[in-house]
């Protein structure tokens, strides 16, 4: 009993279960444009990274979808799935329209205080978004569930960390016009955790000049 | 006395959505329970019949280590305070019964692979000596897997033949040894503030690589 969830360029998300509780199936299927070789490479990859990602994430102290089980043979990840939460892109549309700019803020800080939960474990997530951050109330409070590791990688560089910041920032503000207060939000809780905050803020000023690519001229 | 009515009518009321609907529930809880508690429903190999029983108080381990190691009986014996939940066991046993179905076992049978798969390193003697049996268990968790009813129901007897002990149908869980339990899977203080246990130690074995 499986039912297709969602369609990506990566892979199709499938909703299972898995010993009676729902369970969400992640499958990076096979590209025919790729040369096999190369496919079957960076496909393994992903999946490998996605779960030590996971796994590591979870010791960091960061909410992370639980692992049920990793098939390699089809490179499929079973994971639970969390169904009382919402994206945080979708959030963020609802909260902006119903004019409750004061909850949004205090979840933005939420999310900047994880990413640098996850920068000071020298994790960098390559593909931040607000539709790879989910959000879960807790009683009283907005928790963020981080999603979708196939990018990530181990690095402790600052010029990683700034662009992954650069790149949330970008996604961000173009999906949802006239929120840079909120971005600064994010910024700040950013700061008030992570341990490398002033290099880090003056790369991504950097960033913020020249683009993501480094210029390699000379 | 309109007062008064007004009082034995919530007291009425109270009683009626308190008392009859948990009593009723704890008996349909139970009676599900009890019916989940053996079998592990696997999904994703529907093939297999996985079920677990719990010994408490277990009289005979020196012969049952014997009989393990003479290869005597064809189930899985862990000792209980190392297992967390039934999640905890099927998590394990769903990813030995890949490698089973891969020919990736590292292991000579598929019972010896799920006290693998139940740890979090690749250490196969370190495993066995950590969740399989050992000369101060008292409590046991069975797991036996097969292929069909007929085999399943008679590895089922034959255990509980040689078992010298309670045998439990307990709702509430698993006793598990919570602090050797952190320290085996390296579980860390801040892990637990986000989940759950049982959430933390089931990922740290499924991604293991």
């Amino acid at each position: 009993m499986t039912t297709l969830v969602s369609q990506g360029a990566e892979g199709r998300l499938f909703e299972t279960t898995f010993l009676g509780r729902p369970c969400l199936m992640k499958e990076r299927f096979k590209k025919s444009y790729r040369h096999p070789v190369l496919d079957e490479k960076l496909t393994n990859k992903r999946l490998s990274q996605e779960c030590r990602m996971l796994s590591k994430c979870r010791s960091l102290g960061i909410r992370t979808p639980t692992v049920y089980y990793v098939n390699n043979k089809t490179n499929t990840i079973y994971m639970e799935y969390m169904k009382q939460t919402v994206v945080f892109k979708d959030f963020v549309d609802e909260h902006v329209a119903k004019g409750e700019r004061r909850v949004l803020a205090d979840l933005c800080f939420n999310v900047g205080y994880t990413i640098a939960l996850l920068h000071n474990g020298d994790i960098v997530h390559g593909d931040l978004t607000s539709s790879n951050v989910l959000v879960m109330k807790r009683i009283d409070k907005y928790d963020c569930v981080l999603i979708d590791f196939g990018l990530s990688t181990n690095s402790s560089l600052v010029e990683d960390k700034g662009v992954d910041l650069y790149v949330l920032e970008k996604a961000f503000l173009s999906t949802h016009p006239n929120s840079q207060d909120l971005f600064d939000k994010i910024l700040a809780g950013y700061c008030s955790a992570a341990h490398s905050q002033k290099v880090v803020m003056s790369k991504l000023s950097e960033i913020r000049l020249r683009g993501r690519k480094r210029s390699m001229v000379g | 006395m309109l007062k008064g009515a007004s009082c034995y009518k919530i007291g009425v009321s109270n009683f009626a959505d308190y008392a009859i609907p948990s009593v009723f529930m704890l008996i349909l809880e139970y009676g599900v329970d009890r019916q989940r508690m053996t079998r592990l429903n696997l999904e994703q190999h529907p093939d297999k019949l996985v079920e677990y029983m719990i010994f408490r108080n277990v009289r005979n381990i020196s012969e049952l280590t014997t009989l393990l190691k003479s290869g005597k009986i064809s189930s899985v014996l862990l000792s209980e305070n190392m297992v967390v939940s039934p999640l905890h066991l099927a998590v394990a046993v769903n990813r030995a019964l890949h490698h089973e179905k891969n020919k990736t076992m590292k292991t000579k049978s598929i019972n010896t692979e799920i006290i693998l798969c139940l740890s979090p390193n690749n250490n196969i003697s370190q495993s066995l000596t950590r969740f399989g049996l050992n000369a101060n268990s008292y409590n046991v968790i069975s797991l036996s897997v097969a292929d069909s009813a007929d085999s399943l129901s008679e590895k089922v007897q034959d255990l509980k033949n040689k078992i010298k002990a309670d045998l439990v149908n307990d709702c509430r869980g698993f006793q598990y040894d919570d602090y050797e339990v952190y320290d085996v899977y390296g579980v860390s203080k801040e892990e637990l503030s986000v989940d759950s246990l049982e959430n933390s130690v089931v990922t740290k074995i499924a991604t293991k690589v």
